[in-house]
């Protein structure tokens, strides 16, 4: 008796400890206030019916009124209680009746906000045999993650279609290469390959297209629709063509090199005390990436690199990426000691 | 007569400004802007999220123990792991993220 009294009031400390998940003072059950816009949103519209059977919609669903997602927007259904449908809440099994929605308004003007549709039910990781939830991707951007279990199909999935890109690639360039000597046969002229960027004439040059389309607001790192020839040593020119056949992607399984191009890379101001180049902010932005979106990352130090986050981003965003690609860019912003660690990867 | 003579000074200075901008061509560039619902923002300093616009440097908790970015990041609760933690995700730019395919920020734990 005196245990349990003592453990019940020990958890009910730790529990006070924590932030606590308070009711809305201005929206019903089913909603969220929405601190910026003042209003009330339907918690079914931003998340969409619960994705597996016999789980319902939390107080709020999760949210307190400064917009903080405190606890999971779903739980369990109660013992005794049902919901096989995707409604919203849980109803007795036996009856098959719709719970009535709790009273919301708590006495206040309800402002509600504008209507949007609603998301279709997500993908449900739980195993069992009485899901029956549709394998269908979530169009709302707060969707949920999905169990290991059902990864490991796609993640074999990515492997194949990685493999695939890789096996393009190589063939492009095999392609290309004969091409590429045709047009050198021509005096003086080099020619820029969109993808490549391969060295045409002096070994020691590399003709430099423009790789990528800069977003607004990253025109100050980038020039566009010209082309430069930027004087590297001869390892480095050598050593490049071996990553374009390389995905971006390995970098991050390459976790010594890597750490050695963050040390490089990230710290601010750029080398010899300058900011005019050579940073991961200036690599962000040769990869079309905003100003802002940099400013974010570097915000995220000392827990989290900005160049990792970058190197992430892109593979995300074009899982086509080659290290090539990345040796262009720090071949153009002069990081010849970034393009050395990188070329181990060669 | 007096409203008139009143209104004369702003009745200039509005037809001095309607000429500078038919003969100031530089004042007269156009650009699309994003939308936000049925509202216009400015992606430098601020962002869509939900339907509301928040400036860049907004943070919320992501579960009891995480702070995140919701202009450059995602949260998501693992509702139905054993571990029911959550994970903040980063947002993809160009693209619309979900918590199923985005990359991995940080795990906020339980």
């Amino acid at each position: 008796m005196g245990t349990g009294c003592f453990l019940h009031t020990a958890l009910l400390l730790m529990a006070q400890a924590l932030p606590q998940l308070e009711a809305s003072q201005y929206c019903g059950h089913l909603e969220y206030w929405n601190p910026d816009n003042k209003c009330c949103s339907s918690c079914l519209q931003r998340f969409g019916p619960p994705p597996c059977p016999d789980h319902e919609f939390v107080e709020n669903c999760g949210l307190n009124d400064f917009g903080d997602l405190l606890t999971h927007p779903f739980r369990k259904c109660p013992p005794g209680q049902c919901n096989p449908d995707g409604a919203e809440q849980c109803s007795p099994c036996s009856s098959g009746v719709a719970a009535s929605t709790p009273m919301g308004n708590r006495g206040r003007t309800l402002q509600r906000c504008k209507e949007k549709p609603i998301p279709p039910k997500g993908f449900c990781p739980l195993p069992s045999e009485e899901t029956r939830a549709p394998i269908s991707p979530v169009s709302s951007s707060l969707s949920w993650t999905t169990k290991s279990t059902s990864t490991q199909p796609s993640f074999v999935l990515i492997s194949v279609l990685i493999l695939v890109l890789v096996l393009l690639l190589i063939s492009a360039v095999i392609l290309l290469l004969p091409l590429q000597r045709h047009c050198c046969r021509h005096k003086g002229k080099t020619i820029s390959l969109p993808s490549s960027g391969l060295v045409c004439g002096d070994p020691n040059t590399y003709t430099l297209p423009s790789l990528h389309s800069p977003s607004p607001g990253a025109l100050e790192a980038l020039e566009t629709r010209t082309t430069e020839k930027v004087y590297l040593p001869p390892l480095l020119g050598k050593d490049l063509p071996g990553l374009e056949s390389q995905p971006l992607s390995r970098l991050l399984d390459e976790l010594e090199v890597l750490e050695e191009l963050i040390v490089l890379l990230d710290p601010e101001p750029g080398p010899v005390g300058c900011m005019a180049y050579g940073t991961t902010r200036h690599l962000a932005a040769r990869y079309g990436l905003p100003a802002t979106w940099s400013t974010f990352a570097y915000s995220l130090r000392p827990s989290r690199s900005p160049l990792r986050a970058l190197i992430e981003m892109v593979v995300a965003r074009e899982p086509s990426a080659s290290l090539g690609q990345l040796g262009a860019h720090l071949a153009h912003l002069g990081r010849a000691d970034a393009l050395r660690v990188l070329s181990k990867l060669g | 007569m007096v409203v008139l003579l009143l209104c004369l000074p702003l009745l200039r200075s509005l037809t001095r400004t309607m000429l500078l901008r038919i003969f100031d061509s530089g004042l007269l560039v156009c650009q699309s802007v994003p939308w936000c619902g049925d509202r216009i923002y400015n992606p430098l300093e601020q962002c869509c999220e939900d339907d509301t616009i928040l400036p860049l440097n907004r943070t919320r908790l992501c579960g009891p123990n995480c702070i995140y970015w919701p202009c450059f990041e995602l949260c998501c609760p693992e509702s139905f792991s054993p571990q029911k933690k959550f994970v903040v995700r980063l947002k993809v730019l160009g693209v619309k993220s979900q918590c199923h395919s985005a990359p991995i920020s940080r795990d906020c734990g339980r």
